[in-house]
């Protein structure tokens, strides 16, 4: 277990001096700031849209930062020869991989929490009081984030940099359009493909789990177990990839 | 301490996958306490063997074991300090935090390592650099730092791919007396080189590698004691310098009253002091010659 606290630990010293993360992060940052700008044009719309802009921004820059630094931390270790210095010591592979996720998510943690301090910010200069209700969910952003990162460190293990982008932000849209595919079937009993498009259904991340956006901002009432049962599944579906990400490593013949 | 039994290991290349032999039925037993020189040709399939034994890469076929254990257990790396060939370094560390970050894998605590980084570091040169980043150390300093990585943990068996690549003369020496100051401590060496004057001054044992097939193994004074190159023969004479047999197996220079006789085993030395007591002349020196290890390694590798 020690090991894979001593890779995090590299692996966040290695992604905390990534330039293009900072330059993501404020343009994150920027973006927030902007709502204030933008929401005193709207007819009394001002909170809504400064949530709603700060939380679509923690989305998506939370995802560009996973995706820019997700995909290139194993296949940089492995270019860079890198990987060398941590098989060759005696600890198991799939501890690498635990460790590199883990680092990761500090990074992501890192990030999503400056966001959520100017996004609290924002939110104070505006209604003079600090909405707790809007950490759900930031809590399921930073649950979706960690399924994405996951995807990305997974793609990482056997492709290129390029690769893994297209292929990690592809699945983050169809994660996001999963939901419409089950409700294609139900709508249409009788198609023949419904088979392979269920599988499909259940292969895909359901990233909709994670999107109580709208709820978080109307302050609508959320059937109980919402937040909980997301968090399981984000939990869940992370540790098979990163299962298959180890498996991948295990067998792996580093040149 | 280390044993490798009918090691295998191909490489697939092209567009249509090929599989290139890399080692062929490698077999090769490391004593526990020896220095062993592992040479060969660039491309013989040296740090292949290398990676095998760290696991880095997996055989084809065959077994590897680091004191009774199976490479493939990671508790047997806990035994092993390694230098690779090239510093593939996290370069945005220090010094320091570099040997922390190794002393860490190799499950040190604090109060382990602490004092023995800036021993090692100072061992190996590179007292006052704790606090550079590795970005900054020249390939001769990343090497220095490269050998102080692999004795973080007090390792039993040292494998060391190149140690002696991009050090100045004063660094292969540093090298060289640290090397052999952990031969005097019990520890096993296993290093490949290039430099065959090094392997030459501080190897038990050698190996030569070509083509992915070990062709000469051998201990140094066995090999010297073999490879006899030609003797050379002074002697004085009384009167003139006889003229030597016109079949003679052996070439005469000859000055004054004295004669330098060049044969090129010992049965003709033996032949040419019969011939020269034959003749009323004096032996003042008899001195063979041995080949050099790089002339073993010409001769083992030009195919």
């Amino acid at each position: 277990m020690k090991a894979i606290w001593v890779i995090a630990g590299n692996t966040f010293q290695e992604t905390i001096r990534d330039r293009v993360m900072y330059n993501i992060l404020f343009f994150a940052v920027f973006i927030i700031g902007i709502s204030l700008v933008i929401g005193s044009w709207s007819l009394n719309q001002q909170v809504k849209l400064v949530k709603d802009f700060g939380l679509a921004a923690m989305s998506i820059f939370g995802l560009l930062i996973a995706v820019f630094i997700g995909i290139r931390l194993i296949y940089q270790d492995i270019e860079r020869k890198t990987i060398y210095m941590l098989v060759t010591k005696p600890i198991h592979r799939w501890q690498i991989v635990l460790g590199k996720y883990a680092g990761l998510l500090l990074t992501v943690f890192a990030n999503i929490f400056v966001m959520t301090v100017s996004l609290l910010v924002v939110d104070l200069l505006i209604e003079h009081h600090v909405d707790l209700g809007l950490l759900p969910g930031i809590l399921l952003i930073l649950f979706e984030i960690m399924l994405v990162v996951a995807w990305a460190l997974f793609f990482s293990s056997f492709t290129s940099p390029m690769l893994s982008a297209v292929l990690t932000v592809l699945i983050f849209i169809a994660g996001h359009l999963s939901p419409g595919l089950k409700l294609f079937t139900q709508l249409h009993p009788e198609n023949a493909s419904n088979k392979i498009l269920l599988f499909i259904y259940a292969v895909l991340p359901n990233l909709e789990n994670f999107n109580i956006k709208t709820a978080v901002v109307e302050h609508l009432a959320l059937p109980p177990l919402t937040v909980p049962n997301a968090v399981l599944y984000g939990i869940a579906y992370s540790g098979i990839l990163l299962i298959a990400t180890s498996l991948i490593l295990e067998k792996r013949n580093f040149k | 301490m280390l044993t490798l039994t009918h090691v295998q290991k191909s490489y697939s290349s092209g567009l249509i996958p090929k599989k290139v032999p890399a080692l062929k039925d490698l077999n090769l037993e490391i004593k526990k306490g020896e220095v062993f020189a592992f040479l060969g040709p660039n491309g013989a399939g040296k740090s292949t063997t290398i990676k095998l034994i760290l696991s880095v890469i997996f055989p084809d076929a065959g077994e590897i074991l680091i004191d009774g254990v199976s490479h493939l257990e990671k508790r047997s790396r806990q035994k092993i300090g390694y230098l690779p060939d090239q510093p593939y370094f996290y370069d945005y560390l220090t010094a320091k935090e570099f040997m922390a970050f190794t002393a860490q894998l190799y499950n040190l605590s604090k109060s382990d390592y602490r004092e023995r980084i800036p021993e090692l570091l100072k061992l190996v040169g590179l007292d006052g650099k704790e606090k550079l980043q590795l970005r900054k150390f020249s390939r001769g300093m990343l090497q220095r730092l490269g050998l102080a990585q692999t004795l973080i943990h007090d390792p039993d068996l040292l494998i060391l791919d190149e140690p002696m690549t991009g050090l100045d003369p004063m660094g292969r020496k540093t090298f060289r007396e640290i090397i052999l100051s952990l031969k005097n401590q019990g520890k096993t060496v296993f290093f490949s080189s290039h430099i065959l004057s090094d392997a030459e001054v501080i190897s038990d044992r050698i190996g030569i590698l070509n083509n992915g097939q070990l062709v000469r193994q051998a201990s140094m004074s066995e090999l010297f004691e073999i490879e006899v190159d030609s003797i050379e023969i002074m002697c004085l004479w009384k009167k003139a310098v006889p003229a030597s047999p016109e079949v003679s197996p052996w070439t005469m220079a000859a000055q004054d009253h004295r004669s330098t006789i060049f044969t090129k085993d010992e049965q003709s030395a033996e032949e040419a002091i019969r011939w020269i007591l034959g003749n009323d002349g004096r032996i003042l020196r008899v001195k063979p010659h041995h080949k050099t290890l790089e002339d073993i390694f010409m001769e083992e590798t030009k195919n």
